[in-house]
């Protein structure tokens, strides 16, 4: 997968916000909020193929976890940018 | 070429040519913004005359919407070297009017598909309307969706959708807080000036003839939504811009760089003014709890 290269992380007084615009007028537009590590992902991904399995390396790398917790938390992070189509 | 000066939010807008620019004076609301002829260079310009072409390529639509209040079909879309933005009304596709917008040229160059001048007033005042957004996109400012109150020389924002209650809670305001008067009803100016958030009347006040060419610091932000009680809270920072953003010009938000320059204002509003959110009915006690909090 792809992270969608139409989305731009911007700040906003301290926090990090992706702005998904609603396709027409009548649908409302959506704000994912990220917090310091959903950032560094984010970072490290733009532009990249990537996979789950990508994601669970790079959060072993940066982080003192067991492989079961960093692939349960890297699903879950590849979940929520499914389920808010910022990937492709 | 005929010209027209207009002094909206502190900035110079110059409309000029064709026959649209010699109605400009005449279109509801405009009256208290003509300004001088004078030397400066306008902060914005809006060409009226220009010639159609249909040669561009790698148009891409970016937003398409219909204008209710007129039957307009609008588009607004980007090519390789400029933004346009159409308005055709509907199903007299040859009466269509075009703004075509370089980023940062602070000039807008308006046409007609069929070359005849646009004499349709709501066309116009929305065109002027839309030119002035790129042009405050320029200057650190941005027309927003808002009925505005006045309160001890400074301004209040409220926000909310079309049928929640603004202007009802404004007009509560004027008729039991002292003191109190309306900037405008619909579409005022937000400017940040020197570290400092201001807002500004507009010729685009809505159904409410309100245009004052006046400036005051703004005091806060507050976002309506109808209830059968009234509540008032500070927002965080994250739901102080999911106030704010809906009311900022939509079409913007669907290109990069201008939805930048929106969200930095956004960023700069939340900095230095307190957003809220008020729940609320259609009463005084609704006034006076936005009113106390606000002003404490």
């Amino acid at each position: 997968m792809k992270i969608d290269n139409r989305l731009t992380l911007r700040e906003v007084v301290g926090e990090h916000l992706i702005v998904i615009q609603g396709k027409t007028d009548a649908e409302l537009s959506k704000v994912v909020a990220f917090n310091s590590t959903s950032v560094m992902l984010w970072n490290h991904f733009l532009e990249k193929d990537f996979t789950v399995e990508d994601v669970q390396q790079r959060l072993l790398e940066e982080f003192d976890v067991t492989e079961e917790i960093a692939l349960n938390d890297a699903q879950a992070w590849v979940d929520t940018l499914k389920q808010n189509n910022m990937v492709q | 070429m005929t010209s027209v000066n207009l002094n909206i939010a502190n900035l110079l807008f110059q409309v000029r040519g064709g026959e649209e620019s010699k109605l400009i004076p005449d279109i509801l609301g405009f009256a208290p913004f003509l300004a001088p002829e004078t030397d400066e260079k306008p902060h914005g310009q809006m060409i009226f005359g220009g010639e159609w072409t249909e040669d561009v390529e790698h148009e891409c639509t970016l937003f398409e919407f219909v204008f209710s209040d007129a039957d307009i079909r609008c588009r607004f879309s980007r090519t390789a070297s400029d933004y346009r933005f159409y308005m055709q009304p509907e199903d007299k596709v040859e009466q269509t009017l075009r703004l075509v917008y370089k980023l940062d040229s602070s000039t807008i160059v308006c046409a007609t598909k069929n070359g005849q001048p646009c004499l349709n007033d709501t066309m116009l005042r929305y065109g002027l309307w839309f030119g002035f957004v790129l042009v405050c996109a320029e200057n650190n400012r941005t027309l927003i969706h808002s009925s505005t109150i006045v309160h001890h020389q400074e301004a209040v924002l409220f926000l909310g959708e079309s049928g929640t209650g603004k202007s009802t809670h404004t007009r509560l305001w004027l008729k039991h807080i002292e003191d109190s008067h309306l900037l405008n009803d619909d579409c005022p100016v937000l400017a940040c000036e020197d570290g400092q958030m201001m807002v500004y009347g507009s010729p685009w006040s809505g159904k409410t003839a309100c245009f004052h060419n006046k400036r005051f610091p703004l005091k806060g932000v507050v976002r309506l939504s109808q209830a059968s009680e009234n509540k008032i809270r500070r927002l965080p920072v994250i739901e102080s811009f999911m106030a704010l953003q809906p009311s900022c010009p939509p079409a913007l938000a669907y290109d990069d760089i201008l939805s930048g320059r929106m969200i930095d204002l956004i960023s700069q509003t939340i900095r230095l003014t307190p957003v809220y959110h008020l729940a609320c009915l259609p009463d005084e006690s609704a006034a006076q709890l936005s009113c106390n909090t606000l002003f404490q």
